[in-house]
């Protein structure tokens, strides 16, 4: 007898980043969401660092908030430190990283999911996927409970079969020692849904008190006065990072240890993240290194546990308390939660479209963790448009698709469904090919008119964008249009600098286009109306005037790149035919069935020459059509 | 794909011992079996692999068209990797058309150029690379192109483009580490090694591009430009060079009006001569055409042969020629040195300081001295012909553009932009080396390199 405990629009598997982002999303969208989760006390959880943001990842929350999420205003009500990194690296690489009270940010986005109208929160574990005829209908809990919905939305993060590994101790768990999802891997291999095996891991924690800050650098946060989508200040109190280095002796009790790592017994068999190693794989790879940066983290403002970032290990207990206590700092050391790996199911991705949805199975769609991807942004991303496209799926309209030439989500997703995964994935500012037009500080420009059409974002903050465009319009054309004479006070100003002095009139922004001068320097020469623009006004005009060449060089790259994207696979495509491509291309292409050569490109072992073969093939297959026609 | 089966004279067009019309595709052997008949004047249904009949194909009215030996070659072991027939005919160009238009009207489809090559590429036979390699071999006007396409083949210059490659690599990988990771020690790259590093890769690739000068005359011919007033000789010199009577020599002056082109080679380079028409001052139409073209020639040629009669006294319109080439490289030819010399004070004053070669072209005399001389204006130098060359203007001009680039990255640091701009061109650099290599697909790529084959290949 089965208990159907209500009808839904979208249900949400899950309620960590990509959960709450998806059930926000598709709530604040017009529909009757349900979130389930395996426990209330785990929303929005952070198992693993107590920081969001930094290169790419920092990008990804700004693009977000530009698109109507939650993850920028969160984190800006709820950080500790703010600092913006790579600031000499240039205008596309900067972002902000910020240092996060774990909980208050779960108390807060408890409180917002709480108060979205149309959106249920409640606690149960899911163990059964219900799917007729290729499209999803429901799911069913552990108590035998049956919801149903036209739209699910898988966000299981680590938590499917997860499985915690420390020493020579293992145990099914979840992240932190929360309840693992048992059963319902078997319920989607039941469907059809392949999966793979991940590991990662997390440092222990110390308690502050048990910590010797003066044998540390202090890593103070900046005075900022914006965070990710607005103004923030930490409640006025910024608290700091401390950074100390492990030392030979910390690497001897590793290596002298290693019978005992898990990681090298053969115990883990998840593949784990290379660009977040453990200390264990460190010492081993990097022999000639006598030194590993730490840093020691705080947790949040009400908490004693600091985080201690670099020390990633899943040894045992005993080798972690000993190891830690040689380093600066952390002499006496009590750790009050040891380190340790942990791996679980994830499904692979290239069985989703672009969309996020299954392409097997209408209406079901996946986002985060499970998804092969590591990170809390990189998983709020994926919920975000899983939940957008969830809800455009029971409208019957086309997906939201970002490109890679418009967003680091395009990026990432692009990556994810196309190229598949072989390790945890992380968002790198190497992985966008066109980082300089998917700047931190242009997300609005890029992205919010697109949120209110999908209707996240409101009339009142688009109208704030179109003004806020406006006046980058007119400013950038009162420095293009304003002609300064080389006087006596302007060259000695440009010596001043370190630029050379103009000769004959120049306008203003052929001054700001020389690397050492910024539109502050300018001020004086310039009419009194530049003053009166806002700061951010200023800000985005001066990256691009500054920039215009540079900015106008990679947009021409991206038409070059369009044109490969715009080149359109007939669905019928027999590639099993095509001789000329490699076996494995051949193959490969059969199953992804990619609608473009520039998706063929990407596809991982479908190498350059295969898309050679392809675009000559393409084109044979025109003229073929050509020759008939006379 | 169900291909279509196409066919083409496969053979260069004009008059030669033997023509061949190639067919390719499913069709074909169906076409054979119509169209041939043995030597008893029976069909045949039975053709072994690539094995030669002889017999005769039958034009309209059941009329022997023309005694042919002709091959099947069984798909997937031929060219094209498809069936493919080829028909030997006795090379008339007109009884290769019409066996042509006979294997047409069995609804059989006319090759694009290029078209059987594409089709070897796309069955898997040859990589872009080596078809682009084939087209170098059938361009190729003497030994040493012959031996440059073989050397492409085997990828020496795949080699060195790969090793600068990776030294631009190398660099974005230490910018994207630095970017990435910003607080963890990863070594920060200096401006100064940055700006090192671009400047090894430049240097590289204008060592090689300084080939490339090397490489388009391999390719294409040594462009040596005979140019002179009317009846100087111009084309007796081309004649003799040349080694074969190809311009018409007459003594009426303004022969000839039209570019004659005429390849030989000097130890191994190719040159292409180049016989304009005589520059003088005409009023009539046709010749004013030859002689503007003439003048064109001379601008664009590598060298300039300048031909003048030393049994006369040099004319006006001499000296206007001596004036209007001394632009390029040239050499004097004094022809018809048999002769006893006219020259004056006053005009040998003028030539002073030129190359001088004093030939005959009627006995020959002086024409090795200056052969010796036109080959070693290519051999002086960079070019040594055994180094790998760049091939191909497709090549040179993927090249000029990563250098361009590295050229701009360069500048960029020099400058004193930030990190994230170096990388826009660094990265810019490298897909088109990558291009080059074909690791990097690009549209172009692909479209261009079928698009210089003839029809027939």
């Amino acid at each position: 007898m089965t208990f159907v405990a209500g009808n839904y629009d979208v249900i949400v598997v899950g309620a960590g980043h990509a959960g709450c982002e998806a059930g926000l999303a598709a709530a604040r969208l017009g529909r009757r969401v349900l979130m389930l989760t395996s426990s209330l006390e785990s929303v929005a959880l952070m198992p693993c660092n107590p920081s969001i943001g930094g290169p790419a990842k920092g990008h990804i929350v700004r693009e977000i908030e530009a698109l109507g999420g939650e993850m920028g205003r969160a984190v800006d009500a709820c950080c500790v430190q703010l600092r913006m990194l790579n600031t000499s690296k240039g205008p596309a690489v900067q972002t902000l990283r910020a240092q996060v009270d774990k909980q208050l940010y779960q108390q807060r986005m408890r409180r917002v999911l709480d108060k979205q109208e149309r959106l249920w929160l409640k606690q149960a574990m899911v163990e059964e996927l219900l799917i007729e005829n290729k499209r999803v209908q429901g799911v069913v809990t552990q108590t035998g409970t049956t919801y149903l919905a036209p739209c699910v939305i898988l966000t299981t993060g680590t938590y499917l079969r997860g499985r915690i590994i420390l020493g020579d101790t293992s145990y099914s768990s979840g992240p932190n020692g929360l309840r693992p999802a048992l059963a319902l891997t078997q319920s989607m291999l039941d469907v059809g849904i392949r999966m793979g095996r991940f590991k990662t891991g997390t440092p222990p924690r110390v308690s502050s008190r048990s910590v010797d800050f003066g044998a540390m650098q202090e890593q103070l946060g900046d005075e900022l006065v914006r965070g990710f989508a607005g103004p923030s200040s930490c409640y006025g109190r910024q608290l700091s990072c401390w950074l100390t280095y492990t030392n030979l002796d910390t690497h001897r009790i590793f290596l002298d240890n290693l019978h005992r790592a898990p990681l090298y017994s053969g115990e883990i068999e998840g593949v784990g993240p290379r660009y977040c190693p453990s200390l264990e794989d460190k010492v081993v790879r990097f022999r000639d290194k006598d030194r590993h940066q730490v840093f020691v983290e705080p947790e949040g403002y009400q908490t004693d546990e600091m985080y201690v970032q670099g020390f990633s290990t899943s040894m045992p207990e005993d080798v972690q308390n000993l190891a830690l206590r040689t380093i600066p700092g952390l002499g006496n050391a009590e750790i009050i939660r040891p380190g340790y790996a942990i791996e679980y199911d994830y499904i692979d991705p290239t069985q989703l479209k672009l969309s996020l949805e299954f392409q097997q199975f209408a209406g079901l769609f996946a986002a985060g963790q499970i998804n092969g991807s590591s990170g809390y942004e990189e998983a709020a991303a994926q919920g975000l448009m899983a939940g957008i496209n969830a809800v455009r799926y029971l409208q019957h309209l086309e997906p939201l698709i970002l490109k890679r030439s418009e967003a680091y989500i395009g990026v990432l997703i692009d990556d994810l469904v196309t190229k598949g995964v072989s390790e945890p994935y992380r968002m790198l500012t190497s992985g966008a090919e066109y980082r300089l037009l998917l700047r931190h500080d242009n997300a609005e420009s890029r992205l919010r008119e697109k949120g209110w059409q999908v209707g996240l974002i409101s009339d009142v903050l688009m109208n704030e964008q179109r003004e806020f465009n406006r006046s980058m319009q007119e400013l950038t054309e009162l420095l293009e249009n304003t002609i300064v004479q080389p006087s006596p006070e302007l060259v000695a100003r440009m010596q001043e600098i370190g630029t050379t002095a103009p000769t004959q009139a120049v306008s203003l922004a052929q001054l700001l286009r020389r690397p050492e001068v910024g539109l502050d320097t300018l001020l004086e020469f310039a009419p009194k109306s530049v003053a009166a623009f806002s700061l951010s006004v200023r800000q985005r005009v001066e990256i691009e005037v500054k920039y215009a060449g540079y900015i106008r060089k990679q947009m021409e790259s991206v038409q070059r790149f369009l044109r490969l994207e715009e080149k359109q696979i007939p669905a019928d495509f027999d590639f099993s035919k095509l001789k000329g491509l490699s076996l494995e291309a051949r193959e490969k292409l059969s199953k992804h069935r990619p609608h473009s050569v520039g998706q063929a490109s990407r596809i991982l072992g479908v190498s350059p020459a295969d898309i050679s073969v392809l675009l000559v093939a393409l084109v044979a297959s025109r003229q073929g059509g050509k020759h008939q026609q006379c | 794909m169900k291909q279509s089966t196409i066919a083409a004279i496969a053979t260069a067009p004009g008059e030669s011992g033997i023509s061949i019309v190639r067919i390719s595709g499913q069709r074909s052997l169906a076409v054979l079996r119509e169209i041939f008949r043995d030597s008893q004047g029976r069909k045949r249904q039975h053709f072994a692999a690539r094995h030669l009949y002889l017999g005769y194909v039958l034009g309209k009215d059941e009329q022997i068209l023309d005694q042919v030996l002709v091959t099947y070659m069984p798909g997937p072991y031929s060219y094209t990797g498809e069936d493919i027939v080829e028909i030997n005919s006795h090379g008339g160009a007109f009884v290769t058309r019409e066996i042509l238009a006979l294997v047409l009207q069995q609804g059989i489809t006319l090759a694009e150029p290029g078209e059987f090559t594409q089709r070897a590429f796309l069955n898997g036979k040859l990589d872009l690379m080596q078809a682009e390699a084939v087209i170098d071999l059938i361009q190729a006007k003497s030994k040493a192109a012959l031996q440059q396409a073989g050397r492409h083949l085997r990828g020496e210059l795949s080699y060195r483009v790969a090793a600068m490659r990776e030294l631009v690599v190398g660099l974005l990988a230490q910018a994207a580490a630095s970017i990435d990771f910003p607080e963890h020690d990863v070594p920060q790259l200096s401006a100064q090694q940055m700006q090192t590093g671009i400047e090894k890769a430049l240097a590289d690739i204008n060592i090689l591009l300084s080939t490339s000068f090397a490489g388009r005359v391999l390719r294409e011919g040594l462009q040596v430009a005979i140019v002179g007033r009317p009846n100087v000789g111009k084309s007796s010199l081309l004649n003799a060079l040349v080694g074969k009577q190809r311009a018409i020599v007459t003594d009426v002056a303004g022969t000839t009006r039209d570019i004659i082109e005429e390849f030989f080679s000097i130890n191994g380079i190719p040159i292409k001569l180049l016989d304009t028409a005589g520059l003088r001052q005409t009023e009539d139409p046709v010749e004013k055409i030859g002689v503007a073209l003439a003048e064109e020639t001379m601008l664009d040629a590598d060298l300039v042969l300048v031909v003048l009669d030393q049994g006369q006294p040099l004319s006006v319109e001499d000296r206007r020629i001596l004036g209007d080439s001394g632009i390029g490289r040239r050499f004097v030819v004094l022809n018809k040195c048999d002769l006893s010399s006219q020259l004056t004070v006053a005009d040998l004053d003028l030539l002073q300081g030129e190359n001088i070669f004093r030939v005959s072209a009627l006995s020959e005399a002086g024409l090795a001295e200056l052969r010796t001389a036109i080959a070693e204006i290519v051999m002086q130098g960079v070019v040594q012909l055994e180094s790998p060359f760049v091939a191909n203007v497709r090549q040179e001009h993927l090249l000029r553009e990563a250098a361009a680039y590295l050229q701009a990255a360069a500048e960029t640091v020099r400058s004193g932009w930030p990190l994230d701009m170096v990388q826009i061109d660094l990265q810019a650099a490298y897909d088109r080396l990558g291009e080059m290599l074909g690791q990097h697909a690009s549209e172009s790529l692909a479209q261009e390199i079928f698009s210089r084959f003839c029809i027939g290949k």
